[in-house]
Order: structure tokens, then C-alpha cells, then sequence
């Protein structure tokens, strides 16, 4: 037995690798290897494969070996699968001749075989298997004759059909297989007559009501009434097979059949009806649906409403409005208003206001004014006025409300008579909102105005108040000298208010005069007030930077000062835990000692301690919190306990800047050793730093926009601070052919000439931009394989053209935020892109470019960015990080971070396009901002400490401006001159780094062995000895280098 | 573009919405409740606060009752229109289970349970269906429902081949019921929003977009042989139904069929792609075509259409961990990503919507339901059965998406390009390809109903 077995495995084997072998061979090799598998003595799932193998690739060889299977208990369907598939007459002959030669359920799998094939050969033995004794037989065969559907094989599916009892469901079935068949060939009088045959059977219901759906399609000219008979069927699935096929196939006479026969459904079926006429209808229809709207039944009633919304269009408005005049549950009202408000055209706005000068009740009046101003009908307003005058508070105040928003400037001295005129509290105060929402629109100042002098004119002090009020809203700081010295009014109540409402000016403006009565007013209540005033002043001031921090201590201090009761200390509390400073933590620490706010000032410490902790006052906060000390809540003491660890870490940074001189030292100087006669006098000079302190240069200086004085003073202030530079939009693609085939090169020309003439290296930004918003309509428009041919002559016009000059360029700008081209041509685009420009110029180097990277906030994703270039070779030269989306601080912790992270892609990296402030501060995009002085000197100590940072770090090579002149500098705070080249102190400090701190002047003697050593700045130095006079480049490259002059 | 500032405060005191009036329809009618306005009139505007006679409810049975159907049916049964009276699993503890569950939210203990579909079937008391078996019987067990008279929800993917959609889309009007694939994410409003941002014009002209999908795998080995249980326990010849015979073994009928050729029709593509695919179909208002070009390269599938868009079907080879490169991790599970030349939108499971920088500061939406929910999806089915409406995710529907999810798989295992007819339905001078249409299936078993 075992000998046997063996052999056997051995000829499973062999027999194995001659399939396998001819499976490399193909096509009818294929097969024969697979039937020789069948025919050998291998597992069940082996054959089960072979099975499955010649369904998929099998020739017609197969054919035999799989008929012979069509018995096999397991692979009879998988024969089967094959037969059916193999192209060519074969398969189906063998299915047919197996007709005759097997039984039972094989059978069965036989006869659905053939009818997968549509076999119109088999139908005649197909048509013999229906007299067979096995119903299951018969049962298959009529189904199998049903989609074949020839005339002979439906002669006796519809004899079946009229047979005896056990098979008719069968029969059924195969009538609606051939009828769709037939229905889709639109051979529909054949199918209408299969239908009529079915419908009228003896069968289950569920084929009589597909049979009622294919009878409705087929039908031609009496489709109407059939229809309409369905829809009266005392059956609710005929019912509902009409109204679905109704709603599935549309057409013109299902909608006059569901027209006439709607009046006559019972309410149920109505509904069906009505909402069948979203999917199907006619103007007919609408009308039908426009009368259920008054119906009795409240379900209808909604319903014919929500189709009415749907498709009833304007004409329906009249209905609509009728509905909102009768009062009608919430419900439904709500969705009639909604309705309204969705229809377009001035005519449902005159419907609405004619509605409105009808009506008397106060209930629709106010729905129909609510309309009024949702709809915007500025036409409105005349009767609006009206409404407002009307003795209903309701009505008055909707009135007002709507005149908000749709009265013009014009009205607007009407407006304020009608609120000065307004004896009930809330009237008035929807009118002076009104008046309020008018000012807003432009002219404001004008609108502005025009209260203010109602202010003045006013007498009541209801009416004062409610000008004050909108006033305030408004922020019109030409009122408020008057509405300040209605602090000094004799009326308490007047003061009283008014102090509430200064509490709310926009900015702080007041808060002076509000301090003056907090610290002088003889009423204690009114100096209550005030204080609560001041405090909310304060506190908006603080939220929303209107002040800077120095400013704002100086208020909280002297708020401090007043701020008794606990509810005043509350507010103060409030107020200077949104002040991030150490001044305010020292100040909130002071109310730990208070037993009925320390709490408060708990979490007011915690809450402004955050950025504190990360700064040099951090201390202040430590100290806070050792005076807290021990919490009961948990997530106050997590909070707690992260300050702390941050603060430990800020201590470790704080070393580690300290440290920054010494790594200054360390990457950034050399030696210089000079070599001369014993005693020469030595002097060395720097001329040229090595690091990049680099700016944009603006297209504007090279184009002749610029006047010639402008432009010389630009380029000669460029000189004199500035050792490298970028083209800030001359190089990009669409600044050079916005329009296809026209390209400007004159401005990149003008600028490289200028460059090398004073040895200037020029970073060419940007060969592409692929952020979608960026690239040109033309170039869009192209289909791929132009788009990719325009890509390459672009990279190789500018390889050639400028080979050599450029030090380096940013390839494609901020791949992670944007990529157009990949997303049309694919990742591969980039490694294109490379390979196009360093075919033409191989010395190329080129840099990937993105932001928000030093922020950290996409740090991650940069270097996955990167490494992924890195790992699939392609050729990236350097990494350029963007430095503008800082705000009007930056963390330098985090620039540590990033710097680091970066660096480990060990490649050069470039700070390409410096702000500061940067794009997320308060002012950009507020070019009429002028920072404050204190602002200047925050900017030049930040400017020192992102400079100080970035050069310490040896993986940076340089760092270039994003412009250095108010006039050219997208962000103009961030300009070291101002527009008439006033120095800010930013420039101040940037010189005093960059040539002083940074920079090598010494004078000495060579010591007796003739040699003078100094420790230098990488870059060019001027060496003189004895008044002769040699230059030296010292390269971190080389760390040092030597001069003689012996 | 550089980006905006972000964490603006709004500094307006502003005494109205600013939300304009376009906004505020687009919001109501597109986003609001998942379809809008419901498509019947809900039971509470009848004055019956929610509760609703049983002589009104519709009459549901549950097919299958493994984790996708125990899902369904916990976010079904809470309807107040609809009452589940039979539960049917070839499993004995599974319908077990499902009648427990039932019989649990109603307090009772009327639920009848089966181990024979066809029970379900002749009771005509039961007015619609709910199909969570295994994929190889979801096509046939559909059209059996439906030759007996009932309205069908049917868990995705609908058929294991071509010619099983096919079927199933004919069966659906041949018989004239309601049906409704359970490609639930076109009721979810993140899904929603991205094919409304791409319909609408507001990415620019659409030229892209991705469909995140599995990478396939397919696996035609059988599990080792174990003792089949007796039919009671588990009726294994039933489980198998019309797919070919193997041994039993207890991990296929846990869970463990998918990837097997038998079992699973499209290589674990459909799996997410009847998702992703399907709403890439719908964002580029092909519902009634599908691509007509498949390409498959190692990393995904590319499919273009006759108006010239492409589909890249991207394999995912981590598609529950990191995401990227492709997608943004953060969107969650089946992201898609429609890209026009005037911006791009993100989005999935978690219903966070990512967009391009340009259109950040006017189109962001936030969503706080994440996308996989089938609550809005099976309402949307109930309400179609009361009004005989088109259902969301009707049979057309899911014919269209699932042929082009069957067409790109094909491209993956043929290894080459094919091109697809979508009138003829058919792939053009292809007979490789035509072959794989379909395949028979097990005796007695037919799709011939």
C-alpha cells in the first residue's frame, strides 16, 4: 500500500509540473494540462481548480472531459461554469445532449445552464422535460423556457400556465422572464399579451403584480384607463405596483391617470397619490394637489403641502398664502412660510404684501411681515412702516424687525422718528435695532450720523438710551465724547444705563471716563457700575489684542485697586486670565490669598499660564503655583501638573538658548591662521558673510515701475544689507507666460545681470507652482499628454536658458499643500520634473519649498514628503521651509524642533520667505496698521532671537526675506524700512547682528613665529599686514584657512 | 495660496444670521436630516406623538444575523412605522440571538425565528426584508424575497458577479418592488456635502477623483475539513446555497469566507469599493454609465469615463491604520477625494471634510456624525416602501456601481487594460474578460426565478 501510494504522489506530481510547465506554454497546452489533472487520481479541490481553471482559459478540448462531469456530486457546477463559457458551439451541445442522459438535480443545473445561454436549440427538449413526472424537472424547464422566450418555448409555458396547479407559479414566472425580455426589444404587444395571461392566472399575487406593472409599460393605447382601473383595484398591492411603476417611469398618461382618478381615492391611496405627483405630473396635477391643501383630513392636508413645496412653483403661491390666512396648526404653517420663502420672483413678493394690506389678523400679519424680510422684497418697506405703527406689540416689533433688513439709508430718518416715537419697551427697542442694522450698510459713517443728531435732539431717556444703545453697536467714535458726558447727567437711571452700555463699546476708548467715575463718583452704585464697565473694556481688550499687554496690566492694576465685592473681583479674575503675561499671573497670585475668589484665580492662573511657561517669566508661574499647591479636582491638578512639566522643559530650553552663542561658535566660525613676519601688524576685515542673509527681490525694481530714484535706493539698501537673493514672482510661470506661447523673460534677465554683477547668488523661485489656484487656465485646459509636454518644455527652456546663474531653485512650491500636477499625471510627476531639468543642466540644484512647516504644524507630513523623494532616488538637491506663518509671535521651542527634524534628512537647508509679523498676526492684510512703537521693538527682539536660532543651527545655510520695504513687501509691517526708507528697529537690529555681533574686525600682531590666529566668521575677509593687502574665503566646508604673507 | 488666519473670532455684533439665504435652503434641504423633507408624512404630524397602530407598521424579516446584521437591525428596530416579526439564520445561535434582540426591544416574545428563508417567504403577513447573509446569497436570496412578494434591503455588496446584478436589477421591476442597497454613506451628510461641492461646480471642472479600496486578495484554497454539525446547528448545505460545494469548516460561517473565490465575488474590491467607487459615481453624475476604460498598476486601479474623468481606485495597504500618502488619516475609514482644477474636497468615515486651501475659507463644513451610520439609509428604504418612491441607493443605482467595481477588479486579475460597453454591457473584443461575467451556480440553485 505504501509503494502504491508513493507512486501515486509521484505521478500526482509529474503530472502537476506538466500543468505547471504548460501553463508557461499557453492557450490549448493550457487545457490539456488542466483535463490531464481531471483525469488523474488527485484530490477533490485539486480538480475543483482544473475545474475552475478551464471555465476561465479553457478551449473547446475541454469540452468532453466537462460534460462527463456534469454528474459529479461537487464538480458538476463547476463543468457546468465551463461549458458556458468556452466560446463556440460545444459547450452548449453538451449541456443540450446531457438533456437526455442524466436526472435529478443535475438535470436541473443542465436545463439553467442552457437557459444562461439563451440556447434557442434546446428549447424543443426542453419543451419534452415539461412533461416529465418530476415537477422539479418540469418546474426548471418551464423557467428555463421562459428566457429563451422563443414563440414555441412561450406556447408551452403559457399552456402551463393554464395547467394544473403544482407548476403554474413556474409558469408565472418564466411569463414575466420572457415578457421583460420581450419589453426591453419593445416587442410590447407580445409582452402585453404574456402579462394579460399572468394577470389573469391562477398564481400567487406577487406575479400577478409584476405582471400588472409590465402590463402598465406595455400597454399603448388604452394605458390610461388600465391604469386607472389598477388604481381602483380592491387589492392594495395592485394599488401600489400602479403607483410604482407611476412613479418609476413617468410619462404624460400616468399623470392624466393619476389626475382623474385622485378625486375618487380613498384617502389612504390619496396620499400615495399625491405624493406619487413629486415623480409624475402635469399642470393638471398641480391643480389636484392645490385643492387637497383645504381638505378636511389633516394628513392629506400636510401631504398635498409638502408636494406642493416640491413642484408647485409659483402658481402655487396664491394657495399657499390663503393657507397662512386661515390659521392653520404650526405644523403646516411652518411649512407654507417655507415654502414662500424658497419662491422666486417679484410676483410671490406682490402676492405676500397685498395678503398683507388685506389682512386683519395679527397672527398672519406677522408670518406675512416675517416673509417679507426673509424674502428681502425691499419694496416692502412702505407698508412695513405702516405695520409698525399698528396698535398689535406683536405686529409692531416684526414689522421693525423686517424694516431691519430691508429699509435703505433713505428710510433710515424715518426709522429713527418712528423709534423716537415709540412709547412700548420692546417696540422700541426692535426699531433701534433696526436703525441699527441700517446704519451697518454703506455709507456707514453717514447713517452713523444721522443718529447720533437724534441723540442730541432726544429728551426722553428711553429715547436716549435707545440711541446710545445702537450708537455703541455701532462703535461711531464721533458720539462718544457725548454719550461719556451723559455720565455726568443728574438722571441716575440715564447714567446707569449708559454705563451699561459703554461697558460694551468695540474697543477701549472709553475707559478712561469710565475710570474717572469709578474713582471719583459720589454715588456708589453708579461707581459699581462703571468699574463692572471698565472691567468688560478691559477684558474684550485683552480677547481680542486691542491693546498691548503693557497697556492693558496698567487698567487691571488700577481696576484692581476699586474691585471690592466678590462679583468685581470675579470679573477682574475673568479678565486677566486672558492676559498671557507674567504681570498678570503676579496679580491673579495676589488673589490667592482671598478666600471668596481663590478658586477663581485658580483656574484663571492655569488658564493664562500656558504661554508664560514657555517664555523667560516663566518663574512667575512657578511661583504661582507653589503658593496653589495641592488641588482636590483632578482635571485642575492634571493641568497643573502639565505647567509644571512644561515649565521644567522651558528651563532646559532656556539653558539650551544660552547655549545658542556657543553653537553660533561652534557651526558658524573658523580659524584664520596668518602667516608674516614676526611682529607684522595684522588687521583682519570682513567683507562677505558665507551664510545667506538674503531678501526678495521685487520684479517692481526691474521692470521700471519703480521711479529711478526708488529703484536705486532699492537696489543700493539691497547691497549694503543683504548677501543673497530670491526672485519673489519674476521667476514663476505664470508671472512669465500667463498667456500660452508668450513668455517674458526680460525681468529674470534684467535681474540675473544684475546678480552676477555684484556676485550676488540668486535662488530662482519657482520653476512650478502646482497649487490648483495657481496655475494658468491654458494650462488646465490642456489634455494630459499635452500637459505633460508643456511641463517638460517649461523645465528645460529654463534649465537651458539660465544654465549656470541661478544658485538653486524651488522645483514645484508647496507640493503638500498642493499638487495639480500630480493629481492629473501622477506621483511620478516630480522625479519628471528633476530628471527633465538636470538632463539639460545637471549642476541644477533644486529644493523642495513649503510652509508652515517651522511652525511644526506640518512637519510631519514635510518629511514624509521628503523621504519619500529621498527613498525613490529622486534627485532633491535641498529643503526650503517658508517662515511667514508665524503670528505676531513665534515659538522657539518649536523652530528648535522643526530645525532639528528637518535636519535629518541631511540635506542644505534654506529659510527661504521670512516675515515678521507673519501671516497669521493681526495685521496681515491690514496694510493700514501701523504697528505701534512697542510692536517695533517686539518685532526687532523677534527678528534677533528667529535669526539668532536659525544661524546657530548647522544644518541652515542661509535665510532670505520675504521683502525688506514697506512699498514691497506683501506683509508691509514686516519690512525692515519703512515706505520713505526710515530705518524701524528691526533694521537696527538686523545690522547690529549681521555686522556687528556677527561679524570679524580685528587688529593684532604676528607672534614671534610669525603667525597670527583669529577665530572668524565664515565668509570672505580682507587680511592686511604690514599695508599689503590679500582676501581670504573661510568655508565651513573647510572650517579653516590660511594666509601668507611671507 | 497661502492659507487665511485661522482661529478668527467672530467680532461682529451682529443682530442676524449672516447665513444667507442660499446657504440656509442648500443647508435645510440638502443636509438637513440626511435627504430633507421626508418622503411620507412622518406618524407625529398625525397627532399620534411617534407611536404608530401595528396595523399600519410594515412587516420586516431579517436574512442573516452575523455582525452586519446584527447591526442593521439595532439601528432598524428603533423606527416606530416598522415591526420586526421574524428573524432567519442558518445558525442556530445566531437566530437565537436575533430573536432575543427582537423580542428585547418590543417586550415580548413574538418573534418567530427559521432556519429556512422560504418560510419567511410564504408568510404573507411579512411586507419586506432585510438581507444580511453572507455575499455569495445576497443577489439570490433578494430575487427570491421579491418573486414572493417582498420589498428588499440588501446588505452590500449586492451580487458576486455581473450577471447576479444584472439579474437583480431585472428582478426588481420584473416584479415591481423596492429595493435598496445597503450603500449607506449617500444617506450620511459628509458624503453628502463632498458630492454636492463636486456637482456643483465649486472644485472647478472635475477631473479626478479617488475611491480608497482594499488591496485584493483572493485565495481558492479550502479550509481544513471539519465535522459538520447537524443542519439544526448549522445548516451548512444552506449556507453554501447556490455557491459550489466544500467541507465544512466552522471559520467560514463566523466570518472568515471573505477572500475566498466561492465566497467573495470581486477579490475583497467591492468591499469598500461598492462604497467608494459608488459615491465617486454619484459625484460625477454617472449613476446611469460607469467608466469605460480599467487599468490596474501596482498601487491602484484607474478607470476613465467617456466624458473623460478618471477614477483611481487607490489599494490601501493599511486600510484601518495610516492612510497615507493617498488619503488624510484623520477622514477616517473609506475616504474618497473629488479633485476639479479649482480645488479639491476630502472626506469619510469620521465626517471630517478637508479641503483644498483655496476653498477652505468658503466651503468647511463640519459634521459631527461620523458617516457609517444606517439609520438614515433604512428610513429612507421604510419611507420608499410606504410611498413605492426610488429609494437612494435603488436597483439602478447599485447596478451601475457594481459592474464598474466588478470591471476594475477584472483589470486587476486580467493584468491589463480593458475597456467596457456600458449600453451592451459587455467588454469590447474582450472574450477573456466576457467569460468572468458570470458563472453557474450550484444545483438546485438558479438565478433563472
Amino acid at each position: 500500500m505504501t509503494m502504491q501510494r508513493t507512486y501515486r504522489q509521484i505521478m500526482v506530481g509529474l503530472i502537476l509540473l506538466v500543468g505547471i510547465s504548460a501553463l508557461a506554454l499557453g492557450g490549448s497546452s493550457k487545457t490539456q494540462a488542466w483535463i490531464d489533472v481531471l483525469q488523474s487520481e488527485v484530490s477533490l479541490f485539486e480538480k475543483c481548480r482544473a475545474c475552475q481553471q478551464l471555465g476561465e482559459s479553457g478551449s473547446k478540448e475541454a469540452v468532453p472531459v466537462l460534460a462527463s462531469l456534469l454528474t459529479h456530486e461537487t464538480l458538476s457546477v463547476y463543468a457546468r461554469t465551463g461549458l458556458e463559457r468556452i466560446p463556440g458551439p460545444e459547450g452548449r451541445t453538451a449541456l443540450r445532449n446531457a438533456l437526455t442522459q442524466i436526472q435529478g438535480r443535475h438535470l436541473i443545473g443542465v436545463i439553467h445552464s442552457l437557459a444562461t445561454l439563451r440556447d434557442e436549440g434546446a428549447v424543443e427538449p426542453l419543451i419534452g422535460l415539461t412533461h416529465s413526472p418530476d415537477q422539479e424537472i418540469v418546474k426548471a424547464a418551464l423557467l428555463s423556457l421562459g428566457r429563451i422566450a422563443t414563440e414555441d418555448a412561450m406556447s408551452a409555458v403559457l399552456r402551463a400556465l393554464a395547467g394544473p396547479s403544482g407548476c403554474r407559479s413556474e409558469a408565472a414566472s418564466a411569463c414575466l422572464l420572457a415578457a421583460q425580455s420581450l419589453l426591453r426589444a419593445e416587442k410590447t404587444v407580445q409582452a402585453c399579451a404574456i402579462y394579460e395571461a399572468v394577470r389573469k392566472a391562477d398564481v400567487p399575487l406577487s406575479f400577478r403584480i409584476g405582471a400588472t406593472r409590465g402590463a402598465i409599460l406595455s400597454r399603448q393605447a388604452d394605458a390610461t384607463s388600465f391604469l386607472i382601473d389598477q388604481l381602483r383595484s380592491s387589492e392594495p398591492a395592485i394599488r401600489n405596483v400602479a403607483i410604482l411603476t407611476i412613479r418609476q417611469n413617468p410619462k404624460e398618461a400616468f399623470a392624466s391617470a393619476l389626475n382623474a382618478e385622485i378625486d375618487q381615492a380613498a384617502p389612504e391611496l390619496q396620499a400615495q397619490m399625491l405624493e406619487a405627483f413629486k415623480d409624475c405630473h402635469n399642470p393638471q396635477s398641480l391643480a389636484r394637489v392645490r385643492a387637497r391643501v383645504n381638505t378636511p383630513n389633516p394628513s392629506l392636508r400636510l401631504t398635498a403641502l409638502m408636494v406642493l413645496r416640491e413642484i408647485g412653483g409659483p402658481d402655487a403661491a396664491p394657495v399657499l398664502i390663503k393657507v397662512l390666512q386661515e390659521n392653520r396648526d404650526a405644523t403646516e404653517v411652518s411649512l407654507v412660510v417655507g415654502t414662500l420663502e424658497q419662491m422666486q420672483g417679484p410676483d410671490i413678493d406682490a402676492l405676500i404684501l397685498k395678503a398683507l394690506s388685506l389682512d386683519s389678523g395679527s397672527k398672519v400679519r406677522v408670518e406675512l411681515i416675517r416673509l417679507l424680510g426673509k424674502r428681502s422684497v425691499k419694496n416692502a418697506t412702505g407698508q412695513l412702516f405702516r405695520q409698525a405703527a399698528d396698535p398689535d406689540t406683536q405686529v409692531c416689533v416684526a414689522a421693525c424687525q423686517a424694516l431691519g433688513r430691508l429699509a435703505g439709508l433713505g428710510e433710515l430718518p424715518r426709522l429713527i422718528q418712528l423709534t423716537g416715537a415709540c412709547q412700548e419697551t420692546r417696540v422700541r427697542d426692535a426699531a433701534a435695532l433696526a436703525v441699527y442694522e441700517v446704519c451697518q450698510r454703506k455709507p456707514k459713517d453717514q447713517a452713523a450720523t444721522w443718529v447720533f443728531q437724534a441723540l442730541k435732539n432726544a429728551t426722553a431717556t428711553s429715547e436716549k438710551l435707545a440711541w446710545i444703545r445702537v450708537l455703541v453697536l455701532l462703535g461711531h467714535s464721533d458720539s462718544l465724547p457725548t454719550i461719556v458726558a451723559m455720565l455726568q447727567d443728574p438722571d441716575e437711571t440715564l447714567v446707569q444705563r449708559t454705563l451699561f452700555y459703554v461697558g460694551q463699546w468695540p474697543d477701549p476708548s472709553p475707559i478712561q471716563d469710565l475710570f474717572s467715575v469709578v474713582e471719583s463718583h459720589s454715588n456708589a452704585t453708579l461707581r459699581t457700575r462703571a468699574l463692572v464697565a471698565v472691567l468688560q473694556l478691559g477684558t474684550r481688550a485683552a480677547e481680542q489684542e486691542q491693546r498691548a499687554s503693557e497697556t492693558l496690566m496698567r487698567w487691571f492694576q488700577r481696576a484692581s485697586k476699586a474691585a471690592q465685592s466678590t462679583r468685581e473681583k470675579r470679573l477682574l479674575i475673568s479678565g486677566l486670565s486672558r492676559i498671557k503675561q507674567g504681570d498678570s499671573i503676579r496679580l491673579l497670585a495676589s488673589y490667592l490669598d482671598a478666600s471668596d475668589v481663590k478658586m477663581e484665580a485658580i483656574y484663571a492662573i492655569v488658564n493664562a499660564a500656558g504661554p508664560v511657561t514657555q517664555g523667560p517669566e516663566y518663574g512667575v508661574v512657578e511661583a504661582a503655583l507653589e503658593k496653589i499647591g495641592d488641588v482636590q479636582d483632578t482635571g485642575l491638578r492634571s493641568k497643573i501638573a502639565a505647567l509644571k512639566q512644561t515649565i521644567k522643559a522651558t528651563k532646559a530650553k532656556m539653558n539650551k538658548a544660552n547655549d545658542i552663542d556657543q553653537m553660533i561658535q561652534k557651526n558658524r566660525m573658523g580659524v584664520l591662521m596668518i602667516q608674516a613676519k614676526p611682529g607684522a601688524t595684522v588687521r583682519v576685515e570682513q567683507i562677505k558673510h558665507e551664510f545667506w542673509f538674503g531678501a526678495a527681490l521685487s520684479s517692481s525694481a526691474f521692470n521700471g515701475r519703480y521711479s529711478a530714484e526708488d529703484t536705486q535706493r532699492y537696489r543700493e539698501t539691497f547691497l549694503a544689507n543683504f548677501n543673497a537673493a530670491v526672485t519673489e514672482n519674476a521667476l514663476k510661470w505664470h508671472a512669465m507666460e500667463s498667456r500660452k506661447g508668450r513668455v517674458d523673460y526680460s525681468v529674470v534677465d534684467a535681474m540675473l545681470d544684475w546678480t552676477e554683477t555684484h556676485e550676488i547668488p540668486l535662488r530662482g523661485h519657482n520653476i512650478f507652482w502646482g497649487i490648483p489656484g495657481r496655475v494658468q487656465k491654458w494650462l488646465k485646459a490642456l489634455d494630459d499628454t499635452a500637459l505633460r509636454e508643456a511641463l517638460r518644455v517649461r523645465a528645460t527652456t529654463i534649465a537651458r536658458r539660465y544654465k549656470g546663474r541661478f544658485a538653486e531653485y524651488d522645483l514645484n512650491n508647496e507640493m503638500i499643500h498642493g499638487n495639480y500636477y500630480a493629481d492629473r499625471l501622477g506621483p511620478d510627476i516630480t522625479r519628471q520634473m528633476v530628471n527633465w531639468i538636470k538632463q539639460v543642466d545637471p549642476k541644477a540644484q533644486l529644493y523642495l519649498n513649503d510652509y508652515d512647516i517651522l511652525t511644526t504644524n506640518r512637519l510631519d507630513e514635510y518629511m514624509t514628503h521628503i523621504h519619500g523623494f529621498l527613498q525613490t532616488q529622486v534627485a532633491i538637491d535641498g529643503v526650503g521651509v517658508q517662515g511667514h506663518l508665524h503670528g505676531d509671535s513665534f515659538d522657539p521651542v518649536k523652530l528648535h524642533q522643526a530645525l532639528d527634524t528637518l535636519a535629518q534628512a541631511g540635506l542644505p537647508l534654506c529659510i527661504t520667505e521670512f516675515n515678521f509679523p507673519g501671516q497669521r498676526s493681526r495685521v496681515y492684510q491690514k496694510r493700514d496698521i501701523k504697528l505701534t512703537p512697542e510692536a517695533q521693538q517686539a518685532k526687532a527682539k523677534a527678528l534677533v532671537e528667529y535669526y539668532r536660532i536659525c544661524f546657530a543651527h548647522a544644518s541652515v545655510k542661509g535665510i532670505l526675506m520675504w521683502g525688506f520695504w514697506e512699498r514691497a513687501n506683501w506683509i508691509p509691517q514686516s519690512s525692515l524700512f519703512l515706505r520713505d526708507w526710515t530705518e524701524t528697529p528691526a533694521a537696527k537690529a538686523y545690522r547690529d547682528l549681521i555686522f556687528n555681533q556677527w561679524w570679524t574686525q580685528c587688529d593684532g600682531q604676528a607672534d614671534e613665529e610669525g603667525h597670527y590666529r583669529v577665530s572668524a566668521f565664515f565668509g570672505t575677509h580682507r587680511v592686511i599686514v604690514d599695508g599689503h593687502e590679500k582676501t581670504v574665503d573661510l568655508r565651513k566646508s573647510a572650517g579653516q584657512a590660511t594666509v601668507s604673507f611671507k | 495660496m497661502k492659507p487665511s488666519k485661522v482661529d478668527t473670532p467672530c467680532q461682529t455684533a451682529s443682530l442676524h444670521s449672516k447665513l444667507s439665504r442660499r446657504d440656509f435652503i442648500r443647508r435645510t434641504l440638502v443636509f438637513g436630516g440626511g435627504m430633507g423633507l421626508p418622503w411620507f408624512v412622518p406618524a407625529r404630524a398625525r397627532g399620534r406623538d411617534g407611536a404608530v397602530a401595528p396595523s399600519e407598521r410594515i412587516t420586516v424579516g431579517v436574512i442573516g444575523h452575523g455582525p452586519r446584521g446584527r447591526y442593521d437591525l439595532s439601528v432598524m428596530l428603533p423606527e416606530q412605522d416598522v415591526q420586526f416579526v421574524a428573524v432567519c439564520d442558518v445558525l442556530r445561535a445566531r437566530r437565537d440571538q436575533a430573536k432575543v434582540m427582537v423580542d428585547t426591544h418590543y417586550g415580548n416574545r413574538d418573534c418567530s425565528k427559521y432556519r429556512d428563508m422560504f418560510e419567511i417567504y410564504d408568510r404573507p403577513d411579512i411586507d419586506a426584508v432585510l438581507i444580511a447573509t453572507g455575499e455569495h446569497w445576497h443577489a439570490l436570496a433578494s430575487i427570491l424575497a421579491m418573486k414572493a412578494g417582498k420589498d428588499v434591503y440588501s446588505e452590500k455588496p449586492c451580487g458576486m458577479t455581473m450577471r447576479e446584478v444584472q439579474a437583480l436589477d431585472e428582478a426588481v421591476r420584473r416584479y415591481g418592488r423596492v429595493f435598496q442597497a445597503g450603500t449607506q454613506r449617500r444617506s450620511q451628510a459628509n458624503f453628502q456635502y463632498a458630492v454636492h461641492l463636486a456637482q456643483s461646480g465649486r472644485l472647478g471642472q472635475l477631473h479626478t477623483m479617488h475611491a480608497s479600496v482594499y488591496v485584493p486578495k483572493r485565495t481558492y484554497d479550502w479550509l481544513p475539513a471539519q465535522s459538520e454539525p447537524s443542519p439544526e446547528e448549522c445548516d451548512w448545505d444552506r449556507w453554501l446555497g447556490p455557491s459550489p460545494w466544500r467541507p465544512y469548516n466552522k471559520q467560514y460561517v463566523l466570518g472568515r469566507w471573505r477572500g475566498h473565490y466561492d465566497f467573495e465575488g470581486a477579490a475583497n474590491f467591492l468591499d469598500w469599493g461598492a462604497h467608494t467607487l459608488d459615491l465617486c459615481q454619484w459625484a460625477n453624475q454617472s449613476d446611469h454609465t460607469m467608466p469605460i476604460a480599467y487599468e490596474a498598476h501596482e498601487n491602484g486601479i484607474i478607470g476613465r469615463y467617456a466624458n473623460g474623468v478618471k477614477l483611481v481606485c487607490d489599494f490601501l495597504p493599511d486600510p484601518f491604520g495610516d492612510r497615507a500618502p493617498q488619503y488624510k488619516t484623520s477622514t477616517g475609514t473609506c475616504p474618497v477625494r473629488f479633485v476639479g482644477d479649482e480645488g479639491w474636497v476630502e472626506t469619510g468615515d469620521n465626517g471630517e471634510i478637508v479641503l483644498s486651501a483655496s476653498l477652505v475659507k468658503t466651503q468647511q463644513q463640519r459634521f459631527k456624525k461620523p458617516g457609517t451610520s444606517a439609520a438614515g439609509h433604512g428610513r429612507n428604504f421604510f419611507d420608499c416602501v410606504r410611498s413605492r418612491a426610488l429609494p437612494v441607493c435603488h436597483q439602478k443605482i447599485m447596478r451601475n456601481s457594481h459592474l464598474a467595481c466588478f470591471a476594475a477588479e477584472l483589470s486587476w486579475e486580467l493584468g491589463r487594460k480593458i475597456e467596457f460597453d456600458p449600453v451592451l454591457e459587455r467588454f469590447i473584443g474582450d472574450d477573456e474578460a466576457n467569460r468572468r461575467i458570470s458563472r453557474a451556480t450550484r444545483e438546485p440553485w438558479s438565478f433563472n426565478v
